[in-house]
């Protein structure tokens, strides 16, 4: 090869598809990362042990402990995957042979989260493949709950991720993690801290619960998993609902994140 | 239009108390096609000013342009490469794996960026390890992996931080031919290095940096005294009078078995004593003039700039004399500064 020969070709999404398939690759070869689906898959299995405990509701059971193990360590396995990728990337400068490419950040942590967010949606996929084979051992088969409920997960995942994204591009590793993960558990109880703030009574309380209500994720909704397990009908508007919810929340946090990562030195 | 081109670049860190000024108001200019090395002692701000040139750090203020295209702008990294001084990569990646992301984020097409990932792995002598994953990689194989994905692009300027650092002598002469190699294409090569005597071979043109500010920038030529100043003369078969007379004209003698080795400090000498050698029937073994090294001349530099430190005492030397020494010695290893005076003479004598 000689001379400046090589021809190009132009295009955001071919570099953020690029970036999101080394990601994938990476995030699948990193072994820590299988252990919160080992869990899950524990979690699965533990429950087919169960029939004496169960009371005639193995089903029930079974399909409660996967989908609650679906969703907490789907989660815990987005935290894990976008901090290890993106907050200790820029850490240790393991970013610096994108960045030093014509790629604008952005486009940086769209890869990255595109890229996480496509292990994680495997692994989800995995484990509830597990459930359904684990409910057909039982004698018992799966629903469009089930499924819906693990659609809302992937939701959930990307709120989550979005945040992780955040404080990975303003946090070392490890305070990413940990304030992703405190995000994780106030996320399913902003509605009561509104309502506990509602019911102090005083004004102050209750512009700061609206605040943490309005700002904070609220990942309770993407909980449809009592719907499912019960065989109650998820109305679909409110499924539409919590979709737009989920992902202009994401959005608008991936905005922040790149806002704030176009503006901070890398070295 | 100049390759590179900085206006005022400055780059201060704010702590709480206190403020950093890692780079201040440099005005710089490289041609295309030229190899400019960029010299300083640690902490001079080489390194932030490499950052700063691709993006990496944002400047306090001036402004630096690749080709025209301000810094900040991504499309400006097109026709630029850069290798930083500790390549890393994300461990669970493959060396071509990495090249071929690179590729295709310069924009190749997949199969195009793999054919190019091959084809660097070959250049650097990294074929072997091309399916070995980064953090199974050496310090030296990091070191040719970053120089290969800095080459991905095919760029028009490439920016190296200490791109020999951590090779032995053999991968220190293949990185200074493939340096040549490039800028045989036309590339532009910016490099900043502790190795001066590296530099000196093929470098048009250096710029020394102190304590953020460019102190000296040109020609080589230009800027190091060229005037013979000196040689060292070696013999074989000196009779004892003919060195007798050489040391009362002022030189100096070290035997060396059969061997004599003479120190003339002015170079206007040589033409007596090489008559006077050949005129007692003594070999002239090798005539080695010498002129003033940029090793020489950074020293010089770096003495002339550098402040007393408060407090110094103890050897008799003056602080200035003695931060000088310390602050250079940092820049250099022993053996480099004696493979730079080799290297120096070496050359003088072709």
């Amino acid at each position: 090869m000689n001379g400046r020969s090589l021809k190009i070709k132009k295009g955001r999404v071919g570099r953020v598809g690029a970036i999101a398939e080394c990601t994938f690759l990476e995030s699948v070869r990193d072994r820590t990362l299988s252990v919160p689906v080992l869990l899950a898959g524990l979690m699965i299995g533990g429950a087919l042990f169960t029939r004496t405990l169960s009371l005639g509701q193995q089903a029930k059971l079974l399909q409660d402990f996967g989908l609650a193990g679906i969703c907490f360590f789907s989660d815990v396995l987005v935290i894990l995957a976008v901090t290890a990728t993106l907050a200790r990337g820029v850490d240790r400068g393991t970013v610096f042979p994108i960045l030093t490419r014509p790629v604008p950040r952005g486009e940086l942590i769209l890869g990255k989260y595109g890229g996480v967010l496509a292990v994680v949606v495997l692994n989800i996929v995995a484990v509830l493949a597990g459930l359904h084979v684990a409910l057909f051992l039982i004698g018992a088969g799966g629903s469009s709950g089930i499924l819906w409920a693990a659609a809302l997960s992937v939701v959930e995942v990307a709120v989550v991720g979005s945040l992780a994204v955040l404080f990975s591009v303003t946090c070392s590793p490890v305070v990413a993690m940990v304030f992703a993960g405190l995000m994780m558990f106030i996320g399913h109880a902003t509605a009561d801290v509104r309502e506990l703030a509602a019911r102090i009574g005083e004004p102050w309380a209750q512009t700061i619960g609206e605040l943490f209500y309005y700002t904070l994720p609220n990942l309770e909704i993407f909980d449809v998993r009592a719907a499912a397990v019960h065989g109650y009908p998820i109305d679909s508007g409110y499924l539409i609902w919590a979709f737009l919810y989920g992902i202009l929340y994401a959005a608008v946090v991936l905005w922040v994140a790149i806002w704030i990562f176009g503006r901070r030195d890398l070295a | 239009m100049d390759a590179i081109r900085t206006e005022n670049l400055s780059k201060r860190y704010q702590g709480l108390r206190t403020v950093a000024h890692a780079l201040s108001g440099l005005d710089l200019e490289v041609s295309p096609g030229e190899i400019f090395g960029y010299l300083g002692p640690n902490g001079a701000g080489k390194t932030t000013t490499l950052k700063l040139l691709m993006g990496l750090t944002l400047p306090s203020s001036g402004g630096a342009w690749l080709f025209g295209r301000p810094v900040g702008d991504p499309r400006a990294r097109q026709g630029a490469g850069f290798m930083p001084e500790h390549p890393s990569a994300p461990g669970h990646l493959t060396c071509e794996e990495l090249l071929t992301l690179c590729g295709r984020l310069s924009g190749l097409s997949r199969s195009g960026a793999t054919r190019r990932a091959k084809h660097l792995l070959e250049r650097t002598g990294l074929e072997e390890a091309a399916r070995k994953r980064m953090h199974c990689l050496s310090k030296g194989m990091l070191q040719w992996l970053g120089l290969a994905q800095a080459l991905v692009g095919e760029p028009q300027v490439l920016i190296l931080d200490e791109p020999m650092s951590g090779l032995d002598p053999v991968g220190r002469r293949r990185m200074r031919d493939i340096i040549l190699e490039e800028r045989a294409r036309g590339t532009t090569v910016f490099f900043s290095s502790h190795i001066l005597a590296d530099v000196e071979m093929i470098c048009d043109r250096v710029g020394i940096l102190l304590r953020g500010t460019l102190v000296q920038c040109g020609q080589l030529s230009r800027i190091l005294n060229r005037r013979r100043e000196g040689a060292e003369i070696r013999v074989t078969n000196l009779p004892p009078d003919v060195a007798e007379r050489i040391v009362r004209m002022g030189a100096g003698i070290r035997r060396f078995g059969e061997e004599t080795l003479i120190e003339l400090q002015d170079g206007d000498g040589i033409d007596r004593v090489l008559q006077w050698t050949a005129d007692a029937g003594a070999r002239v073994q090798a005539v080695v003039p010498h002129r003033e090294s940029l090793e020489e001349f950074f020293l010089e530099q770096v003495r002339c700039r550098t402040p007393e430190p408060a407090g110094f005492e103890g050897s008799g030397e003056t602080g200035e004399t003695s931060g000088a020494r310390a602050m250079a010695a940092t820049v250099l290893e022993p053996r480099e500064r004696t493979e730079s005076r080799e290297s120096s003479a070496r050359r003088s004598s072709r």
